[in-house]
């Protein structure tokens, strides 16, 4: 469409993340690095995942992809929860500013990664199209999901949690991980907005979650 | 338990009547069958009856154990007890019978106590010697007999070579078996043998002595010994010795062999051995090893010795014979020899001979052959012989039994020959070739006898000749050579001269030798014959090989002067001395040698034919040049035969163009027939032409060509002249002008006839035959009967037809008129003019008609007769009742077209005057057409035919039609259009995408199921396409079908709409085919299978991976359990 | 996206006159003509709908450009008449004026008919204010984007003439000849489009069928005429016969120029696929006495040899010698004093059918009929004896020398559906051009070849680039939609401002609650 149009896409993304980053109070203890950190680290668990792919993915006969492909490409998102996992335990040592840490970090270098690049040369031509604003909400919802995951993946960690409570985590960290099926199929019944509505909700929820079960 | 069974049997002796048995000595044993003792039990003693227990069922065997030696039969009995059908159970006794008692005991050798030879065979004898049981003692001299019943026997020990000298002894057996005391049996010597041999042939007569360290003498070997006191062993003809017996012990053997004169060496001389307890046989065999032998060598058979030959045995031994001829030979071992022996001009055979000790004395050897020596001389060789000489060889014949043998010569020209005694007859082999060049060698053959010493010194040398002879001159024998000449047949088998030697003589006295000459053919010869006669001028001379009496001489006697002339044709020739004819010849052409008998100066003409270039010609002896006589005219001679007086002159014409008259030289009148003679001279090579020529006489041959031969011709044949004939007629009624032609063979002669209508032709020959025709304008003759030379003049007739149109009253051209009769049938067509005349025409009856297509005549036809001369005319009146209709049939561009059939067919009209009529014609070069014969009044319709074979497509215009009035209808003219003899086929090709016309080709087939391609064409940019020109084949059809390779591409689907279409030649189509080719996305075929198994895998390795520490606690912490949380730090 | 082939219309100068649309470059949204405003925006309109005041109407209110959609069987449409006149008029209307703003025209489509419909149905006026509002904000926009840049005249254009020759018999120089020419290019509104059957294609066919014929009457040595026959295929006749004056030019300086300048007469062949009567028009009746007096008579009397025609009217017209353009192709040559005449189903020169596009019927029968009777006229000219052995009773070209209409048939089909705009046809190597050439040299002895450039200085027409592209639309968002988006992300940053600050309290809320339901639970 415009240019206007790919700056209002790229403030819808990139927005919150920068907000939630100063606002949240990580400026003062110079989280910066580790942020960085995380970033490095979300873009080797990319490439392991990619390399993941390319080698066993079957390359389909046909394009309709069918459920169980779609199943075996979100599986391969395990792959994240492991490097959240890694990062959470591993790579930062103190509190539990690390989960805010972790997330902002991840969920930016994954906004930048895949977002930056469709919008450019999406939102920028000529052709309107509202998908470049869905996927801008999509990328924010993203966030909450990573804030959630590294909540869930925190509690994990921690080895106080009863067992029941470490099931109620595996259960929801396989739906994030999952959600995507979800919401693809939910994109073929209801329409694109509806399941933007649907994404928002699901993100909230877990927020809200995620903060329950942070104390 | 009660079922115990009981075995119970008795053990019987047959002999208990006087030897009773001890029965309580035997018991009876139960073994099991693997042999282990159940139960034992003893007799009684009384009858020997026993019972034996069993208590449980099973095999068993029940075996009897008697004191040693003891022997019953059966020994052991096998039982199967099961209760029913076994002994025991049965309540059958088990019987052993006692079948005697064992005799054992031992052989010992005298001195010892305890050693005994084995071998020994022991036999018990019952009192009348029956023997009840023998064996043979084993090694230590043991010996045991069975089964020995009790009684009284004698014990005998035997050898067949050993001596037992104690070997009886009385035993009694009664209750038990007996040991047979030691001592009982005694060996006291044991047999020793040896044996001796030369290289494997058993030696006979050799002594051999014993000697031992104890004993001596008789002790030793008993009565053998000899009165010196010595143990002697001779060896018998199997070359074996033996001694008897010897007791063991040490002991030596030495030997001894002589004989009357030769000595023998034996190896070993001396032999210990020891004799131990069995017989021995002494190794190792003796060898005799050398003896002497001798013998002599003699001269002949019943001849002296002959000293100081070596005989060679072959090895190193060698003797050399003393001066009686005898030789010895020391230590020489058996075998067999070859004898060699070499002498000085002998020879003797290789003798073998088998040597032995018994035969020391060989016998006497004498030479089998003597040598005959002798030398050949060969003095002097044909030249061409030099090389043969080494090759020589002499031959020997043998007398009685014609053996032939042969050597050659050596360097030095000697031979020797090794003959056994006997008549032999020598002879020096000459080749045939060498005889043939006169070397001969005597004697011949030469005979020897060889008794019993050897011949030498023959001698054999060749026989040469010496020739002598003179040469005798009339006056003085001017300085001349004599040529010798060797006559030969070469290889070819043709003569050949060689100069074998050359003598030059002059003066008186001439005579001469020439030594050395070889047998064979000569040829003496004067070198130049100076033109002299000889009596011989040449001399052959054979000498034979063998010498004669009185040697070759020869003599040359000179006999006169030669003459010789050279003559260049055959001729007579006078030779005159002075005045006078001394003498006259006839020469051959060529050279003639005559000889004078004394000197002078002679004169020589030559008479004949021919004129020469002398008349004569001089002759000195002293200058004996050969004359040359050369011819350069000749006679030539011409007869001529005639029976008249006229004169008669001969015209020759010579080939250089000169012609002369000869007259008659002679003329000779015999009774009938007069002969005239000619003759001339001409050169040689000329030719001639002879022609006579007298007035009224006819000569034949009339002319004859002749050319001169170089020498004096055969007499020519003959002419003949023959009086002419003359051929005279006349023509009646008297007619001048007439010309008479007379033809005979091959000339003809013409004359006419004078104005009375006679005429005389001639002179003829009378022989040939002749025609006479006479001929005159309009007239015709008939012969006389009986003259056939005059005849009758009739003059003839002359007829004119004409023909005129009835119509136009102009003449009519072209009419065909045909007249007949009195010998003349003929139909020609009237010319322009319209009239036909026969001019000469005989009189008489004629029938003429005249035709012309569409026309009638009036009169249709006429006979007229005509007289004779009369000059008539007829005329017919031609009245057109057809006529015709013609045009032209041109093409398109005006050019005539030929053999175009144009149709006509009429109209029937209602009166039918006009019937159907139906013809076609074909236009000529000019495209010209013509119909004739048409009826008029009619109405008729042209048209161009048009069917399928015609080339016309369409005439133009289709038809035309007219009606025939009274004339002839012009210019039913055509354009013809011709049919195209080339059909186009084209066509276009619909696709829906352009660039795939390139893989698009029509093809043109000439049969319905498109094997036989005729065309095949691309496109054009846009699709269309033409195919050449195809014949126009009228209506063959042709099937045109679309191909491509998209049609078999995978990338492209196509559908062609009437992909094959067929179409009848003959017309020009045109096919149109509609393509549409969608092109197949291809299916991407590669895909790479990964199957997500991989997929889970990978995340559980990372898993674990991921939290390694926990599960190395885990497992680390096995033994306690607990859960997959492990315990906490 | 979305991607159409688009035809731009006639942009030609000729003798003078600018016509057509002179620029081709197309960047603006799409509007229907109702809509409002319509300043540098791209009017989609119907061709069924549009009329020529709706035209100038248009131009008026300064429509950026002008898409046309063309009916999908406009080709074959042929049946209803007036409608088709009423084209025509439209046709001459457009390509008679100038226009500034390019004027494309394309065929219908199933996308087209959608945006189309769009566009008519988004301005609905009496809606309510706050539809018209939301209806402007997120209403369907189109973009259309023509890849055609700025419109070049085509720098030295090549027009080829393809000229066979049928040698007569004997000396070539010394045979008359008779002409017979025509051109192959069509003319239409759209250059990329044009390919009227009758007006040029009938021509060409008729010509490629004469040559078989005559070839074949060569072929035999006995029918051959002494008489030289031409075959000429001219292009740019549409162009005021410049096609021809070119022909002429560089015929009469060959070598073998005689051959025209002393031909007996030319035809020339204009559309004969139109029906029975046949005009053949003049610019002067052929003097008497001349060949070419001899042969227009034949003509009228080799009438009653061809069946399937009724008339052939000599019709005779002045040549204006003010006015540039020419009324028919032989009037090239009258001016260059070679007898000539133009043979046509059209009566009269200005017929509206003979420059349109639209006119694609074509009538077969009528053409082989006019074909043969060309054919029978001619070889009783060129071969005089038929005519004094038969006056006329039957013609020559029948039975198995007759006219091959399948041929004829699929000439015509092919010529009328290719595009054969002298824009198109300027390579000598165009396959049509190639596919003439061989067709004609397997039927005549010899073929050659004109190539004529319009000389740089003054030519004589101009003729220019662009007439075929390809159009591209998007569909797109008004602007001011950008704006309520902006307005509404940055109220959203509020509130994710808002609930990042105070996420303790809220996580505190959470606690409280979650204490609470523990406690009720205990």
């Amino acid at each position: 469409m415009t240019f206007f149009h790919f700056i209002n896409c790229v403030a819808l993304t990139y927005g919150p993340l920068v907000i939630t980053y100063r606002f949240s109070g990580l400026m003062e203890s110079s989280s910066i690095w580790s942020c960085l950190r995380v970033g490095v680290a979300y873009v080797l668990t990319q490439l392991v995942k990619m390399m993941l792919l390319a080698t066993f993915y079957p390359q389909s006969e046909t394009d309709d992809e069918t459920l169980l492909m779609d199943f075996v490409k979100c599986s391969v998102d395990v792959i994240d929860i492991l490097g959240l996992y890694l990062i959470i335990t591993k790579l930062l040592g103190k509190g539990d500013k690390k989960i805010l840490v972790t997330a902002i970090g991840w969920a930016s270098s994954e906004a930048i990664a895949t977002r930056f690049l469709p919008l450019w040369f999406g939102a920028r031509g000529t052709e309107f199209d509202w998908k470049y604003i869905q996927m801008s909400f999509i990328s924010n919802f993203n966030l909450i999901f990573i804030f959630s995951v590294c909540t869930f993946l925190w509690l994990w960690s921690r080895k106080d949690t009863s067992i029941n409570v470490l099931s109620l985590l595996g259960v929801l960290i396989s739906i994030i991980i999952y959600r995507q099926i979800l919401f693809n199929n939910l994109l073929i019944l209801f329409g694109s907005w509806a399941t933007l509505g649907i994404h928002g909700l699901a993100a909230l929820a877990t927020g809200v979650t995620a903060m329950v079960l942070h104390q | 338990s009660q079922d115990v069974i009981t075995c119970n049997g008795v053990v019987k002796s047959q002999y208990s009547a006087n030897y009773p048995l001890d029965y309580s000595r035997i018991n009876i044993q139960l073994l099991t069958s693997s042999g282990a003792i159940k139960e034992t039990s003893d007799c009684s003693p009384t009858n020997g009856y026993f019972l034996i227990p069993v208590y449980d069922k099973g095999e068993y065997v029940i075996r009897i154990v008697p004191p040693t030696g003891w022997i019953f039969n059966p020994s052991e009995v096998k039982l199967n007890v099961d209760g029913s059908t076994d002994e025991c159970s049965r309540g059958e006794d088990i019987v052993f019978s006692f079948t005697g008692f064992s005799v054992t005991g031992q052989v010992i050798i005298i001195g010892k106590e305890k050693e005994g030879p084995s071998g020994v065979t022991v036999s018990l004898l019952s009192k009348p010697d029956t023997p009840i049981a023998t064996n043979l003692s084993i090694d230590g001299g043991k010996f045991l007999l069975e089964g020995v019943p009790p009684g009284h026997y004698v014990l005998k020990g035997s050898h067949p070579f050993w001596n037992i000298n104690k070997n009886e002894v009385r035993l009694e057996i009664s209750s038990d078996s007996v040991v047979v005391p030691v001592g009982s049996i005694i060996v006291e010597g044991f047999d020793v043998k040896g044996n001796i041999e030369s290289n494997g042939e058993p030696v006979r007569g050799v002594r051999f002595l014993l000697y031992s360290e104890t004993l001596s003498g008789k002790s030793l070997c008993g009565e053998s010994v000899t009165e010196s006191g010595d143990c002697v062993a001779v060896s018998d003809a199997s070359g074996v010795f033996t001694y008897h017996s010897l007791p063991p012990g040490k002991y030596k053997l030495e030997s001894h062999y002589e004989s009357a004169n030769s000595t023998f060496l034996v190896y070993p001389e001396s032999l210990s051995f020891t004799v131990k307890n069995d017989s021995l046989l002494v190794m190792p065999k003796f060898e005799v090893q050398g003896f002497t032998i001798f013998g002599r060598v003699l001269s002949h058979h019943k001849g002296s010795g002959l000293e100081g030959v070596k005989v060679d045995f072959g090895g190193q031994l060698q003797a050399i014979t003393d001066k009686d001829g005898r030789y010895q030979l020391l230590n020489v071992s058996a075998g067999s020899y070859t004898i060699k022996i070499e002498g000085n001009s002998l020879e003797f055979d290789p003798v073998n001979l088998d040597v032995s000790p018994t035969s020391p004395e060989l016998p006497d050897i004498a030479p089998s052959r003597y040598s005959v020596c002798g030398h050949v001389t060969i003095t002097r060789h044909h030249r061409s012989l030099k090389f043969y000489t080494e090759s020589r060889n002499v031959a020997l014949v043998s007398e009685p039994e014609e053996i032939r043998q042969v050597t050659s010569l050596d360097s030095k020209g000697n031979f020797c020959f090794m003959l056994s005694p006997g008549k032999y007859s020598l002879k020096v082999t000459v080749s045939e070739n060498e005889a043939e060049r006169g070397l001969s060698i005597l004697p011949l053959a030469l005979p020897i006898t060889v008794e019993a010493a050897p011949i030498s010194g023959l001698e054999f040398n060749q026989y040469i000749v010496s020739l002598s002879g003179s040469v005798s001159c009339l006056v003085m024998c001017r300085r001349m050579n004599l040529l010798i000449e060797e006559l030969r047949v070469g290889e070819g088998g043709k003569e050949e001269k060689e100069l074998s030697a050359k003598v030059t003589i002059h003066g008186s006295i001439s005579s001469f030798t020439v030594e050395e000459l070889l047998p064979g053919n000569y040829k003496i010869s004067l070198e130049d014959s100076l033109q002299w006669c000889w009596e011989k001028e040449e001399i052959s001379l054979s000498i034979p090989p063998t010498p004669q009496d009185n040697p070759p001489v020869v003599h040359f006697n000179q006999t006169g002067y030669l003459l010789t002339m050279d003559m260049s044709h055959d001729a007579d020739v006078n030779i005159m001395e002075g005045k006078e004819v001394i003498m006259s010849m006839s020469v051959k052409k060529g050279f003639n040698y005559i000889c004078m008998d004394r000197e002078g100066q002679f004169v020589i003409v030559p008479v004949s034919c021919h004129t020469f270039e002398a008349d004569m010609y001089m002759y000195m002896t002293s200058v004996p040049y050969p004359m040359e006589i050369k011819a350069v005219g000749h006679k030539v001679d011409v007869v001529i035969h005639c029976q008249t007086d006229d004169p008669i002159l001969l015209d020759v014409t010579h080939s250089n163009g000169t012609t002369s008259v000869v007259s008659a030289e002679k003329r000779v009148n015999g009774t009938n027939d007069t002969i005239y003679y000619f003759s001339f001279y001409g050169r040689p090579k000329e030719w001639v032409v002879l022609c006579p020529t007298s007035p009224n006489l006819l000569f034949y041959p009339k002319k004859y060509n002749y050319t001169i031969k170089s020498d004096c011709p055969e007499s020519l044949p003959p002419f003949e002249c023959s009086h002419g004939f003359f051929v005279i007629g006349r023509i009646d009624p008297p007619l001048s002008g007439v010309s008479i032609t007379v033809t005979t063979g091959d000339n003809e002669y013409n004359v006419t006839t004078d104005d009375e209508g006679q005429y005389k032709v001639g002179p003829l020959s009378e022989s040939t035959k002749y025609t006479v025709v006479p001929y005159l304008e309009e007239y015709s003759f008939e012969p006389f009967d009986d003259d056939l030379h005059s005849f009758k003049a009739i003059k003839k007739s002359k007829l004119t037809i004409k023909i005129s149109d009835h119509s136009t009253q102009n003449p009519l051209a072209g009419v065909l008129i045909s007249v007949n009769g009195e010998g003349l049938r003929n139909s020609t067509t009237t010319s322009e003019e319209g009239f036909v005349a026969y001019s000469d025409i005989l009189p008489g009856q004629y029938y003429i008609k005249p035709l012309l297509r569409e026309f009638e005549f009036q009169p249709p036809s006429m006979v007229v007769d005509l007289k004779q001369g009369e000059d008539l005319s007829v005329n017919f009146k031609a009245i057109r009742v057809a006529f015709s209709c013609s045009g032209k049939v041109l093409s398109l561009n005006g050019s005539p077209l030929e053999s175009v059939s144009v149709e006509l067919v009429s109209q029937v009209d209602n009166e039918g005057h006009c019937k159907n009529y139906h013809d076609a014609v074909l236009t000529d070069k000019e495209g010209h057409y013509k119909f004739r014969g048409l009826q008029p009044k009619c109405q008729y319709q042209l048209s161009l035919a048009t069917n399928d074979e015609s080339m016309i497509e369409k005439g133009l215009p289709v038809t035309r039609h007219f009606t025939l009035s009274e004339k002839d209808i012009e210019g039913e003219s055509f354009i013809a259009v011709l049919k195209n003899e080339r059909v186009y086929v084209t066509g276009n090709v619909i696709i829906n995408n352009l660039d795939l016309l390139t893989y698009i080709t029509v093809g043109l087939y000439s049969d319905k199921y498109l094997e036989s391609q005729v065309f095949s064409v691309g496109t054009d940019p846009i699709g269309f396409f033409r195919m050449p020109p195809l014949p126009h084949n009228n209506s063959k059809p042709y099937y045109v079908q679309l191909d491509s390779s998209l049609l078999y591409s995978q990338s492209y689907k196509v559908f062609v709409s009437n992909s094959n279409v067929s179409l009848t030649a003959g017309r020009d189509t045109h096919v149109t085919f509609n393509v549409t080719a969608k092109s197949v996305p291809l299916a991407n075929g590669n895909s790479y299978r990964g199957s997500f198994v991989g997929i889970f895998v990978a995340l559980i390795v990372i898993f674990v991976l991921a939290n390694i520490d926990k599960i190395l606690v885990y497992i680390r912490g096995s033994g306690t359990g607990g859960g997959f949380r492990g315990k906490r730090h | 996206v979305q991607d159409f082939t688009i035809y731009r219309i006639q942009h030609l100068d000729i003798h003078g006159s600018h016509i057509g649309s002179r620029s081709a470059v197309v960047n603006m949204e799409a509007r229907s003509p109702e809509a409002a405003m319509l300043n540098r925006k791209c009017v989609l309109i119907k061709w069924t709908e549009l009329t020529s005041d709706l035209f100038n109407e248009l131009l008026e209110r300064g429509a950026g450009a002008v898409l046309i959609i063309l009916p999908n069987d406009w080709r074959n449409n042929d049946n209803n008449n007036n409608t088709l006149h009423e084209w025509m008029l439209l046709e001459k209307e457009l390509m008679s004026r100038e226009i500034s703003i390019p004027v494309y025209l394309t065929t219908e489509s199933e996308y087209l008919n959608e945006v189309y419909d769009k566009l008519t149905s988004s301005v609905d006026w009496d809606s309510s204010a706050a539809a018209a509002l939301f209806s402007s904000i997120t209403g369907e926009g189109y973009s259309l984007i023509a890849d055609a840049v700025e419109p070049v005249p085509i720098i030295n254009p090549e027009i080829t003439t393809i000229i066979g020759k049928l040698s007569g018999q004997g000396y070539e120089s010394e045979l008359p000849t008779v002409v017979m020419t025509t051109h192959y290019d069509s003319f239409g509104l759209a250059p990329g489009l044009a390919s009227s059957g009758d007006s040029g294609g009938s021509g060409v066919a008729a010509i490629l069928e004469l040559a078989r014929l005559f070839s074949n009457l060569y072929s035999n040595p006995h029918h051959k005429p002494k008489y030289n026959l031409l075959f000429v295929l001219t292009g740019a006749d549409n162009f005021n016969y410049f096609g021809t004056k070119y022909f002429i030019e560089d015929m009469l300086e060959d070598a073998d120029g005689y051959l025209l300048s002393e031909a007996d007469y030319t035809l020339c062949l204009d559309a004969l696929a139109g029906g029975s009567d046949i005009f053949l028009h003049v610019s002067r009746p052929p003097k008497e006495g001349t060949k070419g007096q001899e042969l227009v008579a034949r003509m009228n009397e080799s009438l009653s040899l061809v069946a399937g025609l009724s008339s052939v009217t000599l019709n005779h017209k002045k040549i204006r010698i003010g006015d540039d353009a020419l009324a028919w192709s032989h009037e090239r040559f009258s001016l260059h004093k070679v007898p000539a005449g133009t043979l046509s189903h059209f009566s009269h020169h200005s017929d509206i059918r003979r420059k349109s596009m639209f006119h694609t019927s074509t009538d077969v029968d009528g053409l082989s009929a006019s074909v043969q009777l060309i054919a029978e006229s001619v070889v009783r000219h060129i071969l005089p004896e038929i005519n004094e052995m038969d006056n006329y009773t039957s013609g020559i070209f029948t039975g198995q020398m007759s006219v091959h209409t399948d041929s004829l048939q699929s000439w015509l089909n092919y010529l009328s559906q290719t595009g054969r705009s002298q824009q198109s046809l300027l390579n000598k190597d165009h396959p049509l051009l190639l596919s003439l050439q061989q067709t004609l040299s397997s039927y005549v002895h010899e073929v050659s070849t004109f190539t004529h450039k319009p000389d740089k200085s003054d030519p004589e027409f101009v003729i220019y680039t662009q007439s075929v592209s390809i159009m591209h639309s998007y569909s797109v968002k008004p602007a001011v939609l950008d704006l309520v988006l902006a307005i509404s992300i940055l109220l959203y940053m509020g509130g994710v401002y808002l609930l990042v600050m105070y996420f303790s309290n809220i996580s505190q809320l959470i606690n409280d609650v979650k204490y609470r339901v523990k406690a009720k639970r205990d």
